[in-house]
């Protein structure tokens, strides 16, 4: 199955509040508006999965467009579980995500949950403008419960005003060998990561939880080069993920 | 003739660093993830196929075009693909140390290009990538050296912080041939392509345990 989406939000000229001028998706990846009563709130939409999967074979793909000064955040309502398709082909996301001048992003959906068997392949592009915000979450789930894992890579690659600031893979499950491993994802369930951008960082660096250790997980806060920090974390299931990666996010 | 060069470049003797190094192992036995020959065969090949595969892609694309623009790139990407500040200290440190050791070698103005690209020198893979190429060694040979070096950094550790018979870390290292040459034959083929589409698998484990292992008090790496 082939599938893309799009939005496309604006600022209004008259109060500055975000409108959506776009919300186009098809089966299995339909947009809700959910945006709050507050019209100065940030816009917001829901991801709702039209159909089951991905399956292997598909190819979906979102593009967005923040426009200058609107604020835009996009959730899903319910985890994504990657499954196996016919010939053991890869089922693929492309996102394409532009934030404009003052403008802010957030993209927080649930987790990817990789089933047994699956081979799912997640490749986001952000292009920041120089006093863009962003906020990135990316929760990977390694099998249903109680199932054996299957196969996700997830790679974000984010350019700030033109420079490149993270490009970073996870690729864990059979299909990556020794990635279950105490090397990459040392045993555990669930990875993650959040990436947060805030531009007045620059002249005001936030101060850093330390590296922690929780039972059967881990999470540390990793100050990029920029004014940027990439949270990263594993753990044995996902409530845990959550609470390591939203309790590590710099005030 | 390369394969003298090569054999140089990649003898763990060299005295560029590394020995100093555990590739995360050191962080990663104290937590008890490694333990025993089997656990430190997986460690070893989830590090190769994650920050090996990465780093050979950079070392071979640095092999390929000496150049300071190119390489200026290449480290700006590569600084991009290390989201922990310890290991990016630690890579440009030991770029450095290795940038020394070739010009020591094999002297020519790509050393002098290449120590340019950063103050603290460049990182470590675009570092080995342009020793390599003064010394005569190819990209692939370059790449293979480079993932060779993921992982037998954190074995020669391994003698030291695990007691493990010593015939057991070269088993493990053998045994992982044919994956070092995959890695290193697909680290060669995007060595050309841009710089932007080089490989960026990262190991979560061992970004988070490397900021851990930094705040050590006592320790008997350096990573």
């Amino acid at each position: 199955m082939k599938a893309s989406a799009r939005i496309v939000a604006r600022t209004e000229p008259d109060d500055g509040a975000t409108r959506l001028k776009t919300l186009a998706g098809e089966a299995p990846l339909l947009l809700r508006r959910t945006s709050p009563a507050d019209p100065l709130a940030p816009a917001r939409v829901h991801l709702v999965a039209g159909t089951a999967g991905p399956i292997g074979g598909d190819e979906l793909r979102c593009t967005i467009d923040v426009g200058p000064g609107a604020r835009l955040e996009v959730r899903s309502v319910a985890a994504s579980v990657a499954l196996p398709g016919p010939q053991r082909r890869a089922s693929r996301m492309d996102i394409e995500a532009k934030v404009g001048e003052r403008a802010r992003l957030a993209w927080r959906p649930e987790p990817t949950i990789a089933a047994r068997g699956a081979n799912h392949r997640v490749r986001a592009r952000v292009e920041l403008s120089a006093d863009a915000a962003l906020v990135w979450r990316n929760e990977l789930l390694l099998g249903r419960d109680g199932e054996d894992p299957g196969s996700v890579a997830a790679r974000l690659r984010v350019v700030r005003d033109g420079r490149v600031l993270l490009d970073h893979e996870i690729a864990v499950g059979p299909e990556y060998p020794g990635s279950l491993g105490a090397g990459v994802a040392g045993g555990h369930r669930a990875v993650g990561t959040l990436l947060i951008v805030e531009p007045r960082w620059d002249r005001d660096p936030p101060k850093l939880a330390e590296p922690c250790d929780v039972v059967g997980g881990g999470c540390a806060v990793l100050r990029l080069s920029g004014p940027a920090v990439l949270i990263t974390a594993v753990a044995p299931d996902r409530p845990t993920l959550s609470r390591l990666l939203e309790g590590a996010t710099p005030a | 003739m390369s394969l003298i060069p090569l054999l140089l470049l990649a003898d763990s003797d060299l005295p560029a660093g590394t020995h100093a190094h555990s590739g995360g192992l050191e962080a990663a036995v104290a937590a008890g993830r490694v333990c025993d020959a089997e656990t430190l065969r997986v460690f070893l090949l989830g590090r190769l196929g994650s920050a090996g595969l990465t780093a050979a892609a950079f070392a071979a694309a640095a092999a390929s075009q000496v150049s300071a623009d190119r390489l200026a790139l290449l480290d700006a990407e590569y600084e991009a693909r290390t989201p922990s500040p310890a290991q990016r200290e630690v890579s440009r440190t030991l770029g450095s140390q290795l940038l020394r050791v070739a010009r020591a070698g094999w002297p020519g103005p790509a050393i002098d290009v290449a120590m340019a690209v950063h103050p603290q020198g460049p990182h470590q893979p675009i570092a080995f990538g342009v020793a390599a190429a003064a010394a005569g060694v190819d990209e692939y040979e370059t790449a293979a050296a480079a993932a060779l070096a993921s992982v037998t950094g954190p074995a020669n550790a391994a003698n030291r912080l695990l007691t493990l018979a010593p015939d057991a870390v070269i088993a493990a290292l053998a045994g992982l041939s044919a994956q070092v040459h995959l890695v290193a034959t697909a680290a060669a083929r995007v060595a050309l392509g841009p710089a932007e589409d080089l490989p960026s698998v990262c190991a979560p484990v061992l970004d988070i345990s490397a900021e851990q292992h930094a705040t050590w008090e006592v320790r008997r790496f350096a990573s």
